[in-house]
C-alpha cells in the first residue's frame, strides 16, 4: 500500500499524524534541518519518537536537509551516528556531502530531499546508483511526467501532495538570502517570495495591481487514485510548523480517501474529503503542477485567504467510560450551551451540546478561556484520547 | 584565470574577444537567463569560429528538465557540435547523464546556482571526471577561497553581474499580465523590474522566458576588489551582461582584462546603466539558526 507521510514539528504533533492515519512522519532534528522556526527534536526526543512508532509498525524519518557551509559540516558523523542509534527509519538529505557520509558511516536508509529539485529519470537514477533509495521529486511535475518517471527508475518515488508551494525550484531560490541576509537553505526563509511587489517597465510602474509570485497551497486530493495507480512510493504532506488540529484533519483526509480507493478502486465524490480539509485550512488550495503548468487560477493576487470553517477548542485527554466524563485540554474559546463535534481518529463524526463545564476543582466554568486548561465535562457518545472537538458556527 | 562572457549580437564577438578568453552562448529551448538566444547553427558557426581563434565557448542547458523535455534535449543535441565546444554548463544532473552517456561527460560543467557551498559539496562529482562547477554565488569569500584550495576539477564563478536569486518554471509575468488584463506578456524583455512595498529604493531585475520566470540581485556583483586573490585558483571568471549589452561588457572585460577597477570607467556605468555595484556576500555571512537552538 502507497505510504502516507506526515509532518509533525514536535512530540504530540507526531503522535497525533500517526493516530489519526499517517504511515510515517518526518520531523527535523536540532542540527542540519531545514524549518528552524518549527520545534525541533533532541536526539531523546527522536528516540522517544521511533518507538511510538515502531510500536504501531510505523516510520519516522529525520530531515538533515540543509545545505551546508563549511562551519556547518563539523560533528556530522556523531549526530548520524545518534540518529542511526535512536533507530530513526530514514534521513531526508538534500547536501551530497549528508547523503555520503550517512551512507558510508552509518546503515540509513537515505531518501534525497525536494531541495534537490529532481525533475527527470536520469536525475533520480543518477542519486538512486549512488546509494539513495528514496527521491523527493520537485513539486513542479505532472501527474503523467510522475508516472513516466516511475516507470523509469527502480528508486522509490516520495510526491507532495498537501501543503505550502515554493515558488522557486526548491534549493535554487536566494532572495531570502538577498533580502533579508537569511539563508534560505540552512533553515531562514523568510518567504520573500509571499511579499507584495510592483511590477516596473523602464522604472514605470506597469499597473496599481500587486504583483505577487505567492500561489495557492498544494491539494492533491482528486489525484490520489492517479499517483497511486502510478506507483508512486510514498505521498508527503508539508508543514512541520502547522498546528496539530491541521495535521489532524488533513492526514485523516488522506487516510480515509486512500483506504476508500484501495477498498472500491474509485472514489465517488470527493466533496466529503473537501469538506472535511476546509475546517482546517486558512489558504485557498489548487493541485499545483499535478494537472499541468500551473496558471493564473492558482496565483494568490491580494493575499487572499480563507478562514477554516471551523474551530478546534480542545482535546481529549482521558475518559471514563461510567461517568461519561472527559477530561479535555482547552485550546480555543467555548463555552456552555455551544454544539461541538467530535473529530477522533477512528470514528465518524458526531456531536454534541456543552451541558456543563468543570475546572478540575470541580468548580463550574462558563466559559472555557485559558489555553491548555484542563477541563471536565460530560460526553453522551463514548470518545477516546486524542479526539478532538471543533466548535460548531450555526 | 580565464576570462569568458556572455553576448548580445554577434557582429560584436571580436569586441567581447579583445579582452575575454571566450564566451558562452545558449538556445531559449534548452537555457535560461540568456542575454540572447541563437539558433543551432549560428551556435555552430560560434563553434566552429571560437576552435579557429583558439578561444573557449561555452554552451549553456542550464534549465531544470522533465523527461519529456530531456526527449527534446537529447534531439537538439543531435544537430550540435558538442565535441567543438569547452564546456557544457547543465543546472540538471539528467543532462549530465544523457552527456555521459553520449561520452561527454567529461565536458560538463556542473552549476547548480545556490548548491555548491563547500569543498565537499563542490567536488561530489570528482570520480564522474566533469569538466567543472560552479562555486555558489551566496557564500563569502573565505568560503570561496576554501573552495579554490581543495578543488578536483575547474572551478567557475559568476565574477560580475546581476546575480540570479529564484528561478521558478511558472510564468510568473505573463500570469500577472492575464490578472491586469493587459495584452503584453512582456517575455523575454530585459527592462522590467520588481519593487517590494518596503524596499522602494531597491528595483529586482525580473526576466521571463522558455524555462520560467527568475529574480536578480539589484545591484551588480563585481569582484574587480578581489580579483588578484581568485586569480591564483579560480579556473574562470564568468561576465554575465544581462539586462545590459555587448558596449557595457566590453568596458566591463577591459578591467578585468587588467586586472584593474578603473573608477571613473565604474561611475560612468553605473551612471549610463542605472546601476550600483557592490560585493554581493564575499563578506556578508548569511544567517544561519543557532545550532542546538530553535529560534
Amino acid at each position: 500500500m502507497i505510504e502516507l507521510l506526515a509532518p509533525a514539528g514536535d512530540l504530540e504533533k507526531l503522535k497525533i499524524a500517526l493516530i489519526y492515519g499517517a504511515d510515517a512522519v518526518f520531523i527535523g532534528g536540532e542540527n542540519f534541518s531545514l524549518r528552524a522556526r518549527a520545534s525541533n527534536f533532541t536526539l531523546t526526543d527522536i528516540k522517544e519518537a521511533t518507538m511510538f512508532a515502531h510500536k504501531l509498525k510505523k516510520k519516522v524519518y529525520v530531515t538533515t536537509n540543509i545545505i551546508p557551509h563549511h562551519e556547518d559540516m563539523d560533528d556530522l558523523i556523531p549526530y548520524l551516528k545518534g540518529l542511526e542509534e535512536a533507530e530513526v527509519d530514514a534521513i531526508i538529505s538534500a547536501s551530497p556531502f549528508i547523503v555520503d557520509t550517512a551512507l558510508k558511516h552509518t546503515s540509513l536508509e537515505v531518501h534525497l530531499s525536494t531541495q534537490q529539485s529532481s525533475m527527470n529519470a536520469e536525475t533520480v537514477n543518477f542519486w538512486y546508483e549512488r546509494g539513495v533509495k528514496r527521491i523527493v521529486l520537485a513539486r513542479e511535475l505532472s501527474k503523467q511526467q510522475i508516472k513516466r518517471l516511475v516507470d523509469k527508475t527502480k528508486a522509490d518515488i516520495e510526491v507532495f501532495i498537501h501543503g505550502g508551494m515554493c515558488m522557486s525550484y526548491s534549493g535554487r531560490c536566494s532572495l531570502s538570502n538577498s533580502m533579508t541576509d537569511r539563508d534560505a537553505n540552512r533553515g531562514g526563509c523568510a518567504h520573500s517570495c509571499r511579499w507584495n511587489y510592483e511590477l516596473r517597465q523602464n522604472g514605470e510602474k506597469v499597473s496599481d495591481e500587486t504583483f505577487s509570485m505567492s500561489s495557492k497551497d498544494l491539494e492533491a486530493l482528486e489525484q490520489i487514485p492517479y499517483l497511486i495507480e502510478a506507483g508512486v512510493a510514498s505521498l508527503k504532506i508539508e508543514g512541520r510548523m502547522k498546528s496539530l488540529h491541521y495535521i489532524a484533519t488533513v492526514v485523516k483526509v488522506y487516510r480515509d480517501l486512500i483506504d476508500q480507493y484501495y477498498l472500491n478502486k474509485e472514489i465517488a465524490s470527493f466533496d466529503q474529503f473537501l469538506n472535511e480539509l476546509k475546517k482546517a485550512e486558512n489558504r485557498l488550495a489548487s493541485f499545483g503542477y499535478l494537472e499541468g503548468m500551473p496558471g493564473i487560477e492558482q496565483q494568490l493576487y491580494n493575499q487572499r485567504s480563507e478562514k477554516p470553517t471551523q474551530l478546534f477548542v480542545g482535546i481529549v485527554k482521558e475518559y471514563d467510560h461510567e461517568s461519561k466524563i472527559a477530561i479535555v485540554e482547552q485550546r480555543n474559546y467555548f463555552k456552555t450551551g455551544d454544539k461541538l463535534e467530535i473529530f477522533s481518529p477512528d470514528k465518524a463524526l458526531e456531536t454534541f451540546v456543552v451541558e456543563e463545564i468543570l475546572d478540575e476543582n470541580n468548580d463550574i466554568v462558563e466559559v472555557a478561556r485559558h489555553p491548555q486548561q484542563r477541563l471536565k465535562m460530560k460526553i453522551d457518545h463514548p470518545v477516546e484520547e486524542y479526539a478532538m472537538l471543533r466548535k460548531i458556527d450555526e | 584565470m580565464k576570462i569568458i562572457s556572455t553576448i548580445f549580437k554577434l557582429d560584436n564577438l571580436m569586441s567581447i574577444l579583445e579582452n575575454a578568453d571566450g564566451i558562452i552562448v545558449g538556445n531559449s529551448n534548452f537555457s535560461a537567463r540568456l542575454t540572447s538566444s541563437f539558433s543551432i547553427e549560428e551556435i555552430n558557426d560560434l563553434i566552429s569560429k571560437l576552435n579557429q581563434l583558439d578561444k573557449s565557448i561555452f554552451l549553456n542547458v542550464n534549465q531544470m528538465f522533465s523527461d519529456d523535455q530531456l526527449d527534446a534535449v537529447r534531439k537538439q543535441f543531435k544537430s550540435l557540435n558538442l565535441h567543438g565546444l569547452t564546456g557544457i554548463v547543465v543546472a540538471d544532473l539528467g543532462v549530465f547523464r544523457i552527456l555521459k552517456q553520449q561520452g561527454l561527460g567529461h565536458k560538463v560543467v556542473y552549476n547548480p546556482e545556490t548548491l555548491l557551498t563547500n569543498y565537499y559539496d563542490f567536488n561530489f562529482l570528482a570520480s564522474e571526471h566533469v569538466y567543472g562547477a560552479y562555486i555558489a554565488k551566496e557564500i563569502t569569500l573565505a568560503d570561496i577561497m576554501q573552495i579554490l584550495n581543495k578543488k578536483s576539477y575547474k572551478t567557475f564563478m559568476v565574477g560580475h553581474g546581476h546575480l540570479n536569486m529564484f528561478y521558478s518554471k511558472r510564468k510568473l509575468i505573463d500570469n500577472f499580465s492575464k490578472f491586469i488584463g493587459t495584452d503584453n506578456t512582456f517575455k523575454n524583455q530585459q527592462n522590467l523590474t520588481l519593487t517590494e512595498e518596503h524596499r522602494q529604493n531597491l528595483n529586482y531585475p525580473v526576466f521571463e522566458d522558455e524555462a520560467g520566470t527568475h529574480v536578480f540581485r539589484p545591484a551588480v556583483f563585481e569582484t574587480l576588489s578581489v580579483v588578484d586573490q581568485l586569480e591564483r585558483q579560480l579556473d574562470y571568471l564568468v561576465v554575465d551582461t544581462i539586462f545590459k549589452d555587448d558596449d557595457y561588457a566590453v568596458k566591463v572585460l577591459k578591467m578585468y582584462h587588467n586586472r584593474q577597477l578603473d573608477l571613473k570607467e565604474k561611475e560612468q556605468l553605473e551612471k549610463d546603466y542605472h546601476e550600483t555595484w557592490d560585493d554581493g556576500f564575499l563578506y556578508k555571512k548569511t544567517i544561519y539558526k543557532t545550532r542546538g537552538q530553535n529560534d
